[in-house]
């Protein structure tokens, strides 16, 4: 067996509670071996007295302060990653899809529950209904998150950086763009009224801070780590990340169920989609949709 | 005895320790008898008569789950055929009024036509067009249930044969992906 390249001892030893970064280990000259590795030996485990001064299984400086070996630890904790992600994507795939019909039914339950009961249909009917949708796709969308951590953590963790989130709220304003020259399209060529958002809330007497939580914030985070963060991951253990983004971008197209707002929500999609990939976080993603719903809402009321 | 020695610096070692635990230089290969590795690379195919089949197996399952689509959008336009004759035969015979909504007609003939672009779609990536398809399929009727509950038990047996159908799409689907990275990466 080769000697390895050369010992870390430059590096600074990983930190006892193991490293976030997936990537560490990489750095480290002596991890050649190939995950099913049949010469892995057993992670060390010394008594303080009898603490080595290198790693009998991977040839690492040994801390004396440590127990057992942490590079060892890292490498064991990468495998267990690539099982992890070479394992069976099937309950992913029919959890996140399953997220999604239930999405769907709830949409769509409710407002006809809401509409139903409220014959005038009223702005009053509207906002219940808006509402109602908010607060039910919001605890869904959460606990499913909590069933399914582990695939959107790195989303969540991963802080993109800054130029980012510009690239993030320029890609709102073309997508802004987008959607306004879709409606003047709907409205001046097919004669089809504009969908208000903030009138039935104004007219209701509810403040400015409501209209933007529930308009702006919440489909933003909401939609995000639906679509972006249980679908997408799921759907990129078994599809290309292109054709994920697309699979994606589809699915959040159909749940608005505005058939005509379908072709500017297919290409939001695929740019919140690619925002996501490329940066490995969510929040470019979140910013870019809050920005949009910001500036939809601030036209509205420019309009009148 | 129960150690070795390392052969650079002379300490004594854990029988099976890779690396000395006083100098970390690497100690001679204890094990032995490791058994044969499989080396995932014995899957791309070797000649080019092997992978003429290798390919043409791939084509094989796309076009499995473009047919499925296809066979979709066929039943979609076909049944829209059906509602715009029946609707004018019917109003033909009441005297007009009994026609269907023209929506109706659009979304009918709508779907058919978004498969029929799953289908081309499917012919060069059958997964993410099966699994759109199906997730398509049962969306629009879904919906068609929740606004006309009845409309969920018209036709229940169609549409199970069209779920199933696409299942196997999706099937079809992770077999050809499964072959083209095999083919690709080994």
């Amino acid at each position: 067996m080769e000697p390895p390249p050369g010992h870390p001892a430059d590096q600074p030893p990983p930190h006892p509670e193991g490293p976030e970064d997936p990537g560490l280990a990489d750095d480290w000259p002596g991890n050649t071996e190939s995950p099913d590795d049949p010469f892995e030996l057993p992670q060390r485990t010394m008594p303080a007295a009898a603490a080595p001064n290198f790693c009998p299984s991977c040839g690492a400086p040994w801390e004396p302060a440590w127990t057992s070996c942490l590079w060892c630890a890292e490498r064991a904790a990468q495998r267990q990653q690539g099982r992890e992600r070479r394992s069976s994507p099937t309950k992913p795939v029919v959890s996140a899809l399953g997220l999604y019909f239930v999405m769907l039914l709830t949409t769509i339950v409710v407002a006809a529950i809401v509409v139903w009961g409220d014959q005038a249909a009223s702005a009053a009917g509207e906002v219940k209904a808006e509402l109602a949708i908010g607060i039910v796709d919001s605890i869904i969308v959460l606990l499913w998150c909590a069933f399914s951590w582990t695939s959107i953590r790195s989303g969540l963790r991963v802080l993109a950086a800054g130029k980012w989130y510009l690239a993030a709220v320029g890609v709102a304003l073309v997508t802004f763009a987008l959607a306004g020259i879709a409606v003047e399209v709907l409205v001046r060529v097919f004669d089809i009224d504009q969908i208000l958002y903030t009138q039935p809330f104004l007219e209701l007497g509810y403040g400015w801070g409501l209209i933007i939580l529930l308009v702006c914030v919440q489909p933003a985070v909401i939609e995000e780590l639906a679509f972006r963060g249980v679908m997408l991951s799921a759907l990129r253990r078994v599809l290309d990340s292109r054709d994920a983004i697309v699979v994606s971008a589809l699915l959040f197209m159909v749940i608005h169920l505005t058939v005509l707002s379908f072709p500017h929500l297919f290409i939001i999609g695929l740019a919140l989609g690619y925002l996501r990939v490329k940066t490995g976080s969510l929040y470019p993603g979140m910013l870019a949709h809050f920005v949009h719903n910001l500036l939809v809402v601030l036209a509205e009321t420019e309009v009148g | 005895m129960n150690t070795i020695a390392c052969p650079h610096c002379g300490a004594d070692n854990p029988l099976n320790a890779a690396f000395c635990t006083t100098c970390g230089k690497a100690l001679p290969d204890q094990a032995a008898g490791a058994g044969p590795r499989i080396v995932e690379g014995d899957a791309v195919a070797g000649t080019s008569a092997g992978r003429s089949l290798q390919e043409e197996e791939l084509r094989k399952q796309a076009k499995r789950a473009a047919g499925a689509l296809l066979a979709v959008a066929i039943l979609q336009w076909v049944f829209g055929a059906i509602l715009l004759f029946a609707g004018q035969a019917a109003s033909g015979r009441l005297g007009g009024g009994v026609e269907l909504n023209p929506i109706v007609y659009a979304v009918v003939f709508g779907i058919g036509v978004i498969f029929f672009v799953l289908f081309l779609w499917a012919r060069r990536n059958p997964l993410p067009a099966a699994i759109t398809g199906l997730v398509l399929f049962v969306s629009v009727h879904l919906l068609d249930a929740v606004a006309d509950p009845s409309a969920l038990v018209r036709g229940i047996i169609v549409k199970i044969i069209i779920v199933v159908v696409l299942a196997r799409a999706i099937a079809a689907g992770v077999r050809h992906r499964k072959l083209r990275q095999e083919m690709q990466f080994g």
